[in-house]
């Protein structure tokens, strides 16, 4: 690692994601509980981005199955 | 990373995984539907409705007046009131103060008329309860679950480490399906628990925290609690009780702005065998699960002392909406069981890339691994 760009780009390739979905998940889990009118808004988007990750990983692969 | 660290982690990834898969199934089989047991309680008949939903609120005695009627003999423990139920006060009863949770009858009474609206927490969403809290085997088997979620964190945490060998030479969300059905599963497996990550562990573990509220709540019995009524140590079980109006006048006096969450009758396990403890809750979402006790005594209803939870209990209290899931309305629940299926889909699939590893003989290999992972 030692903030050298070459070793750090694999591991932010590999991890980047995972990481910002789980501090998403994280502020939405918490913005629900603490402001409950705007927050549940804001934890219906960041708790759902996993699900809808998923689901749009899931709906590319059966599209290009279709093609092949 | 060495292959003699990728497969010390993939050890204690497998072995943590296949020791709790099968309780972790259950967990998220019997959870989902009770993402929705409102939801299910009133379509199966089994949520009771008041009967007005307007008028002027009957007293907490007529209240209790009224539980002790509907179940003659025995003694009430608790009355509560859910903020989301304005036009109910629910009643526990039991055989003694002290009697066993199972075995308390809790109904559900019209808050303005008091009469009896039916019993609460029976049908068949009781026994999926059961199932997931304790497995009909009490608090050994609570606790035993809350070993099975701990040994769930231990196996997300070591998947995380397992995910970059695994994933190090492939873009994010990669699904190879066309070259094998077990690479196609491992990467689905791999994928769906790296972005579940936060949620699972965030469910995962504030479930093992409600493993141990019983323990807690003894801790702040034998702690907290035993220092608030010091004072008054020595005297006897009340032989009359005060007025539930006396208590609950000077408890609302004693936490302005604060409502009544519920009352725990002397001698239960929520207060002292002499003091009523009257929980009070705040109205924001956050302070709503803080609650206050205020102690009385119960046989005068004089205020003996009120002192915030310790910081355990409170975060036992804030766990436990973490773990339901149930305060950012319907859309977060279907989140919530999208989010279980999911997980279930994880499970199911690392049980299965380890039974087809086994059969095939053939170690799954990471990228850059410089010796295969025995199986």
């Amino acid at each position: 690692m030692h903030g050298s760009p070459d070793r750090l780009r694999p591991w932010l390739r590999v991890f980047g994601v995972p990481i910002l979905l789980g501090v998403l998940t994280t502020i939405g889990l918490l913005a629900a509980l603490i402001w409950a009118d705007v927050g549940k808004y804001i934890a219906w988007v960041t708790v759902g981005a996993p699900v809808a990750i998923v689901g749009w990983v899931w709906l590319c692969r059966r599209l290009q199955k279709r093609h092949q | 990373m060495k292959a003699r660290t990728v497969r010390t982690w993939s050890a204690v990834h497998t072995w943590t995984s296949l020791i709790s898969t099968l309780f972790l199934f259950l967990l998220c089989l019997t959870g989902l539907p009770l993402i929705f047991h409102h939801e299910i309680d009133e379509l199966l008949g089994y949520a009771p409705q008041p009967e007005m939903h307007s008028g002027v609120k009957a007293t907490t005695q007529a209240i209790a007046n009224s539980a002790l009627t509907a179940d003659p003999g025995r003694v009430l423990q608790y009355i509560s009131w859910d903020k989301d139920e304005p036009g109910i006060a629910f009643a526990f009863t039991n055989s003694a103060p002290n009697g066993e949770p199972d075995k308390a009858t809790v109904r559900a009474f019209d808050a303005v008329t008091t009469k009896m609206l039916g019993p609460v927490g029976v049908g068949p969403m009781l026994i999926v309860l059961k199932l997931h809290v304790d497995m009909f085997a009490g608090q050994p088997g609570k606790l035993f679950l809350g070993g099975m979620g701990l040994l769930f964190a231990v196996a997300i945490i070591s998947g995380v480490v397992l995910y970059w060998p695994f994933t190090r030479r492939l873009r994010f969300a990669t699904i190879r399906d066309c070259t094998s059905r077990r690479v196609g599963w491992l990467d689905w497996h791999n994928l769906i628990g790296v972005v579940t990550i936060a949620w699972a562990l965030v469910v995962g573990l504030t479930g093992v925290v409600n493993t141990w509220a019983e323990l807690m709540l003894n801790q702040w019995k034998a702690n907290e609690l035993a220092v608030m009524v010091a004072p008054f140590a020595g005297k006897p079980p009340p032989t009359q009780l005060a007025s539930l109006d006396t208590v609950v006048t000077r408890a609302r006096a004693t936490a302005p702005g604060m409502d009544m969450a519920f009352i725990a009758f002397p001698g239960t396990p929520f207060t002292s065998s002499h003091h009523f403890a009257v929980f009070m809750r705040g109205d924001t979402p956050l302070t709503a699960r803080l609650l206050k006790p205020v102690l009385l005594d119960g046989e005068t209803g004089e205020v003996a002392d009120s002192r915030a939870l310790p910081v355990y209990l409170q975060a036992l209290l804030i766990s436990q909406p973490l773990h339901f899931g149930d305060y950012g309305g319907m859309p977060l629940k279907i989140i919530w069981a999208a989010l279980d299926v999911l997980t279930m889909i994880v499970i199911g699939s690392g049980l299965y890339l380890w039974v087809a590893r086994r059969r095939k003989r053939v170690p799954a290999r990471p990228y850059g691994a410089r010796a295969p992972i025995p199986s």
